[in-house]
């Protein structure tokens, strides 16, 4: 088999490749077992008010220098 | 400053100096886009010089809006949000001075060659190759900061804001590189080094992704951290947005030849890219489903809360620009919107409604929070700004949406004997009123970022007086 032949019967398989990969992204993300997981990673946004509030204490014991 | 410290703080002075710079920015950018606006309606405005002429100053506003007002809005919320999602502090302060400093000095760059008319001749890539270098560089250095603060984040996820973040410099460092090779031939002039159709090909395979990464990923990011923060409620689907993000990146990047349609582009690979372009309404809408859901249940809140307003409303854009565009992409609807005043009103419904409206949004939130503040120094201000900014999108959006099928009609219609029926000239008069509406909407919207410069300055300048009934101090943990 020459380089084009294997290059074009590629291109055909990698569409399926693709999407068996989108598929299995689907029902990785969709499953279950990664319901909590989604619902942690959901809540990191409002997670580090502490680290925050500490920037804002410092910002304002230093305000001089900004 | 070490992982694991208990006195962690984050950087907010890089955040800030962006902040302020997107502003500023924002003003000189969307001020040269009214400017330029005015010239299709009285040429004389070009002065007769090459230097004003809009040849020159068109590719001037879409680098300063695009690289300087909406690239320094995404410094500043990616440096914020990795921050705050990872819980860590950026891995280099210096290297993140190094971005900001860099980066003003590239807009600055650009902003003295291209009126001299050094230019690559590129759509959004017409900076000559010693600023593409420093671009280069720049871009790096931020991807070594955004990244080495992830590797360093204390919690396990990635948040989802971060993947589309990161996709947005990953995938501009690589469209930037291999977009302009190009071999020298003195300091400010270049040859690509790709041959015709292909050099076309790369373009638009870098020019839409440039709004597919630069202009939707990365504001996407943006979407993810601030809805969800602003709202106080967590994103609507998280596992939904895990797929938006996949199938979000994996379709952008095939999308480009639909900017070459008729052209001598192979016709299958036309042919793909109106495939590829149609199927991008899934994720995109899937995206937009779940930024607006998030305030399912919290619907009132947009009544009393204007940058809420401003959020939503921006992703509503999002939805609407993302239905366009795939229609836009069909070669049958091309052959009529190509080259008209539609594709132009497509772009800025996308960048004033979408990229700019979600930016205001973003920085409204973030100023006060940078400062140390309760809320920006005047609610009522940002309720004018909205509403000018949302007035002004329309009449500009409209007016070019009328002017596009005007054009569009009038350059094909025929008479019996096959002539044309319209002279181009015939086109360009009929042009006019919809040029001085577009004009008009170009004019609220700018207006309405002036309003939020004077809010920004007086919020600033709170914070330095110690504004007592503003500040955090005040109340103890009273931030939202």
């Amino acid at each position: 088999m020459d380089w084009g032949t294997i290059l074009s019967q590629f291109r055909g398989i990698h569409t399926l490749i693709m999407i068996a990969i989108f598929v299995g992204i689907c029902i990785w993300a969709f499953s279950p077992k990664r319901r909590s997981e989604n619902d942690k990673a959901a809540h990191l946004v409002f997670e580090d008010e502490e680290i925050d509030a500490r920037t804002r204490e410092q910002q304002r014991g230093s305000k001089d220098d900004e | 400053m070490h992982t694991e410290t208990p006195a962690e703080t984050y950087n907010y002075k890089v955040v800030r100096q962006f902040a302020i710079a997107a502003v500023v920015w924002g003003i000189v950018g969307m001020g040269l886009g009214v400017f330029i606006a005015a010239q299709m309606f009285l040429p004389q405005l070009n002065f007769d010089l090459p230097w004003t002429s809009f040849g020159r100053l068109r590719p001037l506003h879409t680098n300063a809006v695009i690289f300087a007002f909406a690239g320094s809005a995404l410094f500043a919320t990616s440096y914020y949000v990795v921050q705050r999602t990872s819980q860590a502090r950026l891995v280099s302060d210096e290297a993140a001075a190094f971005t900001f400093w860099g980066w003003q000095a590239v807009i600055v760059l650009v902003a003295i060659t291209l009126p001299l008319g050094y230019t690559t001749t590129k759509e959004y890539a017409e900076p000559e190759w010693p600023i593409n270098i420093l671009i280069a560089v720049v871009w790096l250095t931020y991807a070594y900061v955004f990244f080495g603060t992830i590797a360093r984040r204390r919690v396990k996820h990635i948040y989802v804001a971060n993947w589309f973040y990161g996709a947005f410099i990953v995938t501009i460092a690589i469209l930037h590189v291999v977009n302009n090779l190009s071999i020298p031939v003195s300091f400010w002039k270049s040859y690509s080094i790709y041959p015709g159709t292909i050099d076309a090909m790369v373009q638009w395979w870098y020019g839409h992704n440039a709004v597919g990464f630069f202009l939707t990923a990365g504001f996407l990011g943006m979407m993810y951290y601030f809805v969800p923060k602003q709202a106080n409620r967590p994103i609507y689907s998280y596992r939904l947005s895990i797929v938006h993000f996949w199938a979000l990146i994996a379709t952008y990047v095939w999308a480009g030849g639909h900017h070459l349609h008729y052209s001598p582009l192979p016709e299958w690979a036309q042919t793909t890219s109106m495939i590829m372009s149609l199927i991008l309404l899934a994720p995109s809408w899937g995206g937009m489903i779940n930024g607006i859901m998030t305030l399912s249940g919290a619907w009132y809140k947009l009544r009393t809360d204007p940058i809420l307003r401003f959020l939503i409303v921006a992703v509503s854009f999002y939805g609407m620009s993302t239905f366009e565009g795939p229609l836009l992409s069909i070669r049958t609807v091309n052959a009529l919107s190509h080259s008209t005043d539609w594709t132009v009103g497509h772009v800025h419904s996308g960048a004033l409604g979408w990229v700019a409206m979600i930016s205001f949004g973003a920085l409204y939130h973030l100023f006060p929070r940078l400062y140390g503040l309760k809320e920006m120094f005047s609610i009522p201000a940002i309720n004018l700004h909205f509403w000018l900014a949302t007035l002004g999108v329309v009449l500009y959006t409209v007016s070019m949406w009328i002017n596009g099928l005007l054009q569009g009609l009038m350059w094909r219609a025929v008479n019996d004997d096959g002539t044309l029926t319209y002279s181009f000239v015939e086109s360009v008069e009929a042009s006019y009123p919809g040029y001085v509406v577009r004009f008009i909407g170009g004019g609220l919207f700018l207006a309405g970022v002036l309003v939020m410069a004077w809010n920004v300055r007086r919020t600033i300048r709170q914070s330095e007086t110690g504004a007592l009934d503003n500040s955090t101090d005040a109340v103890q943990g009273a931030s939202a």
